[in-house]
């Protein structure tokens, strides 16, 4: 179980996140939606300490790291139990698909190269790109990269996968590829905390839904609660731009 | 002596400055890797602004780049011995200092010369990089370290090394200072070799020559070296 308390972050003078905090159960899926700017990316980064929080507490399973009170052993222990699937994808570019998900076993959790190079397989074949094993990322599609990318986590088997707006920076016709990998690791039982905006996803895939706006979590609960019968009026009024925006994209 | 060049001259001379060609090489190579050595430091230390050592870094990366070369050559030809025996009359050091051999000034202040040129190549290199890719080494359990020599040195390799080739040229030509102090290089043996006959010209060809050719040969294996290195950006791994 994850467990967020009270997590603060400023970036100079500017409060980015005032006091957010929630519990995520193991296997179930957790999405944030909230326009840009509301803090949402930064709180995912707090999770993981690629961003150092302020003021806060978070517990992954066995695991509790003070925010200021952080140490290195505590912070590479934090890694270790998630791992994360970036807006850009952020592949090595430098390292083949395969390497990608190599690199973490073999330099961080030290696997024998031979193993990695099994179970990195495994997992490119079961993102779909069992036939893309050497390309670098440069050859390939940015869906493909992002498949990759989430082989790269899945690979880590950790506590949760922390996922960065996935499908923001692809092509309209690459995301659905995407998706529908991240619907059956979904399905596959992973804990998983997503920041988008493809609000279709999270009615489908989501058990909890998550409205952020400002630093603060304005409303929260089922999707069909959340994203049928928002109660706030910054909620409904979120959820009309996105999907006019999306209606005037379809035609 | 009455033509214009002494053809036979210049072959007969050609072999022996030749035989000195690996003094000069020695000299740049030498001096290349400690300035590597150099340059990566100071980059680092600019690019994490690490508190007092930074301004350090500006102040010698101005000044190598400021003053010339022959005038560090002498800095450190007549300085440095200088400071050494007075730090022996005053503390009573065990060092022979007239027994250091002059090459040795040479590869200091050619590395110190060449290092502040290559901590700006270095540096642009190394910030070429996006964070990204360290913060994705980060988010899958990896160290800075790890990151930084697994993930962006190869990159950065790949973007600085033409310019590693260029100062490497410049430094390779820029050797012919050392004989100024005494170093028998490809310049000083010409020199003799044009003094014995008094042929300057046909043996300062000859000279002329052989860095040339020791430059071309420096451009074409920098190519190869950097079609190795960015083997990611191209075609299908093999």
């Amino acid at each position: 179980m994850i467990e967020l308390n009270n997590i603060y972050k400023s970036f100079d003078k500017n409060e980015v996140l005032k006091g957010i905090g929630f519990q995520v159960k193991k296997g179930e899926v957790y999405v944030i939606i909230g326009p840009s700017g509301s803090g949402k990316s930064t709180l995912l980064r707090c999770i993981n300490f690629l961003e150092k929080p302020d003021r806060g507490r978070i517990h992954i399973g066995d695991l509790t790291v003070e925010a200021g009170r952080a140490n290195r052993k505590q912070v590479s222990e934090l890694r270790r139990k998630t791992a994360m699937v970036f807006q850009h994808y952020n592949l090595f570019r430098n390292k083949t698909a395969m390497e990608n998900v190599m690199e973490g076993l073999v330099t961080a959790q030290k696997i024998d190269k031979k193993e990695a190079r099994k179970h990195s397989a495994a997992y490119l074949e079961r993102v779909g790109l069992g036939d893309r094993l050497d390309y670098y990322p440069c050859q390939l599609s940015g869906g493909q990269q992002q498949r990759v990318g989430i082989a790269r986590a899945l690979a880590l088997k950790p506590d949760v996968i922390l996922f960065d707006e996935p499908t923001s920076a692809l092509d309209p016709e690459l995301v659905g590829e995407v998706l529908d990998v991240m619907k059956s690791v979904a399905q596959d039982g992973m804990t998983m905390i997503v920041v988008t905006h493809e609000i279709d996803f999270a009615r489908d895939v989501a058990n909890h839904v998550v409205f952020m706006d400002g630093g603060v979590i304005v409303e929260e609960g089922a999707p069909s609660e959340v994203l049928e019968h928002p109660r706030e009026v910054r909620t409904k009024q979120f959820l009309n731009r996105v999907t006019h925006n999306r209606l005037k994209m379809a035609q | 002596m009455d033509e214009l060049l002494d053809l036979k001259y210049m072959a007969e001379a050609f072999p022996e400055i030749l035989r000195y060609a690996p003094v000069t090489l020695m000299i740049a190579v030498v001096s290349m890797l400690f300035g590597l050595v150099i340059g990566l430091f100071t980059a680092l230390i600019k690019i994490y602004r690490i508190p007092v050592l930074k301004w350090l870094a500006g102040l010698y990366v101005s000044f190598a780049r400021g003053t010339p070369l022959l005038v560090q050559m002498y800095l450190s030809y007549y300085g440095i011995p200088k400071v050494l025996v007075f730090m022996q009359t005053h503390y009573q050091w065990g060092l022979d200092v007239s027994g250091i051999p002059a090459i040795v000034f040479v590869y200091i202040s050619f590395s110190v010369n060449v290092g502040a040129y290559l901590s700006e190549t270095i540096r642009s290199a190394i910030q070429a990089i996006d964070k990204g890719q360290l913060e994705a080494a980060y988010s899958v359990g990896m160290s800075r370290l790890q990151g930084m020599i697994r993930i962006v040195f190869p990159q950065a390799l790949a973007i600085a090394l033409p310019n590693f080739g260029n100062t490497f040229i410049g430094l390779l030509k820029d050797t012919s200072l050392a004989f100024i102090i005494a170093v028998v290089d490809i310049m000083g043996q010409a020199k003799i070799v044009g003094a014995r006959g008094l042929r300057f010209f046909e043996v300062y060809i000859d000279s002329a020559i052989i860095y040339w050719l020791i430059c071309l040969a420096v451009e074409k294996g920098v190519t190869v070296l950097e079609k190795r290195a960015r083997k990611y950006e191209r075609g299908i791994a093999s």
